[in-house]
């Protein structure tokens, strides 16, 4: 198979062009900005037949992706960070619409202290909206989840806005090779199927958004919330059919090692490959050590998880970010699952990579260790470490760790 | 699987040199990844880059901490504790001097290479952005990737106008660059 060599922000732009997206509409923001220079190539040279929607902000940006998507149009947009929380209020609005978005967001902190790099508070920030939320480890994935992302958004049963969140820096510019799928190939799988609900046609005039008075407003949410829970399922379908097509498998929850396995590493997007690769050294030692790679964030495959969980003695939940006075919220999620088994294995959640901070090979041994130790001594002696946190700045800053 | 640090500054083409590298090796029929590490700096600020070659796919994403290979754009970075950090004892350095004296840390047993890629790359290119000449010198280093693999690398990379210059940039640097045999010592 021929590979291209190229980054994460290019593979997502590819995806768009072979998506035949109609519409895009972005504002640049560090390390979004090569996505939509490459879709804005792509246009440029004739390569894609979409319209590219200039605004003076993220806020707008998503604005213009909602009245698109309301005249039918296949709509685009990524952004990151800040960007994403200036665009908060539309993004709750296209979830409530039902409109079938899907927007790539590079992973980087919400400030402030100001910075620019990786971790997962942006969406997380967005985990209520409505929006399905998948996470990406590798560059083929991102292009792929785009892919898979757009088939799910339109079926009729979901019609629900999609997030693909690819950490920044560590995916959106990181090279490796990728299979550009092709044309044909990608029309067969993703023809374009029209929203039913918010289709605005002045032949048929009709009111959306109207106000939902109390009476209402509740029936809307739970709709909201079936047609979540039942992606779910329909992922793992969209999952093998892009399979059929493409011979790439993915799922929900991806696991590895864990036939077998005591300990269990949970985490999502680029670690994960870090982490498999110190769950493969370590099986080879013969530590029975397995790993969950959580795809899908929302929503979250809480009865799969239980199952899988069912039997394990620790379990490590590795959280790119953190709910200030409280834990990580991946941890929270694994909870739900832990709660449905009979026998509780110890669980603790680290804190890692925020703002940047390398998840390395040595954070995800300490993390190990830490788990072997609450296996040897019956207990869990902290549920929540932060690893790799700077012990010199914390003295002087005369924090308690 | 082989790990490649470069360390520089902005604007001598750290981060193109890891890329170029990756995509030798995927011409080569082998797997790579390649990461850029900026940080805020612009034009003359540190800049690293990180590149893996191996002959499975890889998984990691994270940076390297322990280089099988450690390329210096400037003899100053001898005396960076971030860019030394983590050589083993069997790492192999390749450095870019113009002569100047410098100081090859103690202990140091690895085989270290040298030239003067920012002259050549003046003399070639006409301006003093070293990337292609680095990449050139690399091959001296790596067994796995041969010259076309890294000439088509170029041709696909570059512009028309600048593939011809900095193929010859590569062959330059491959050419120039010399396996010093003094180690542990001050070198001239």
């Amino acid at each position: 198979m021929n590979l291209a060599y190229i980054s994460g922000c290019e593979a997502v732009s590819i995806a768009v062009k072979l998506a035949r997206v109609d519409v895009v509409s972005a504002y640049p923001i560090t390390p979004q900005t090569s996505i939509v220079e490459g879709i804005a190539k792509s246009i440029a040279d004739g390569e894609l037949q979409a319209q590219m929607v200039h605004v003076e902000g993220e806020h707008s940006a998503m604005s213009a992706c909602v009245g698109a998507a309301c005249v039918g149009a296949r709509t685009f947009t990524a952004t990151s960070g800040q960007g994403l929380a200036f665009m908060q209020e539309p993004v709750f609005w296209t979830a409530g619409l039902r409109l079938p978005i899907v927007m790539a967001v590079t992973n980087r902190s919400l400030l402030g202290p100001n910075t620019i790099f990786c971790d997962h508070q942006d969406t997380l920030s967005q985990r209520d909206s409505g929006w399905l939320q998948l996470y990406v480890e590798n560059c083929q994935e991102a292009l792929d989840s785009i892919l898979i992302a757009y088939q799910l958004a339109e079926l009729p049963q979901v019609q629900l806005p999609i997030m693909v969140c690819l950490d920044g820096f560590f995916l959106s510019h990181i090279y490796e090779p990728v299979a550009i799928p092709n044309q044909e190939v990608v029309d067969a799988f993703l023809p374009k199927q029209l929203a039913k609900n918010a289709l605005l046609n002045p032949k048929d005039p009709k009111l959306l958004n109207v106000l939902a008075p109390p009476e209402y407003y509740t029936e809307f949410e739970y709709d909201k919330h079936i047609s979540m829970k039942g992606a779910e399922n329909l992922l793992t379908a969209s999952f093998a059919s892009f399979a059929e097509s493409f011979g790439r498998n993915y799922s929900n929850l991806e696991a590895d090692y864990l036939d077998g396995a005591e300990i269990v590493l949970l985490c999502m997007g680029t670690m994960a490959g870090t982490a498999r690769s110190v769950v493969k050294e370590l099986r080879a030692q013969g530590l029975p050590i397995g790993l969950i790679k959580v795809k899908t964030f929302r929503p979250f495959p809480v009865e799969v998880l239980a199952e899988m969980l069912s039997g394990k003695k620790a379990i490590g939940v590795l959280d790119r970010n953190i709910s200030f006075g409280s834990s990580g919220a991946l941890f929270q999620e694994v909870l739900r699952s832990i709660n449905m088994l009979e026998t509780r294995p110890h669980i603790i959640d680290f804190i890692v990579g925020l703002g940047g901070r390398d998840v390395s090979y040595y954070t995800i041994r300490e993390a190990v260790k830490l788990l072997e130790v609450a296996i040897k001594e019956g207990t869990v002696q902290k549920n929540l470490v932060w690893l790799d946190i700077r012990l010199d700045l914390i003295q002087t800053w005369g924090l308690e760790i | 699987m082989i790990q490649i640090r470069f360390h520089g500054l902005g604007g001598q083409g750290v981060v193109s040199s890891a890329h170029l590298m990756g995509k030798a090796a995927i011409i080569g029929k082998m797997w790579a990844n390649s990461l850029p590490f900026f940080t805020t700096s612009q034009r003359g600020g540190k800049v690293s880059a990180y590149t893996r070659i191996d002959v499975n796919p890889i998984d990691q994403h994270c940076y390297i901490y322990e280089p099988d290979i450690l390329v210096l754009f400037h003899p100053l970075l001898l005396q960076d504790n971030d860019a030394m950090k983590g050589l083993k004892v069997n790492s192999k350095l390749l450095i870019n001097t113009a002569g100047q004296r410098i100081f090859i840390p103690d202990p140091f047993t690895q085989d270290t290479y040298c030239l003067d890629a920012d002259e050549i790359s003046r003399s070639v290119l006409g301006i003093p952005v070293p990337s292609t000449v680095m990449v050139g010198a690399l091959l001296r280093m790596i067994e796995n990737i041969t010259m076309d693999n890294l000439k088509n690398a170029v041709e696909q990379s570059f512009g028309q106008r600048q593939v011809a210059k900095n193929i010859k940039a590569i062959e330059k640097g491959f050419e120039s660059c010399k396996l010093l045999e003094l180690k542990g010592e001050r070198l001239k």
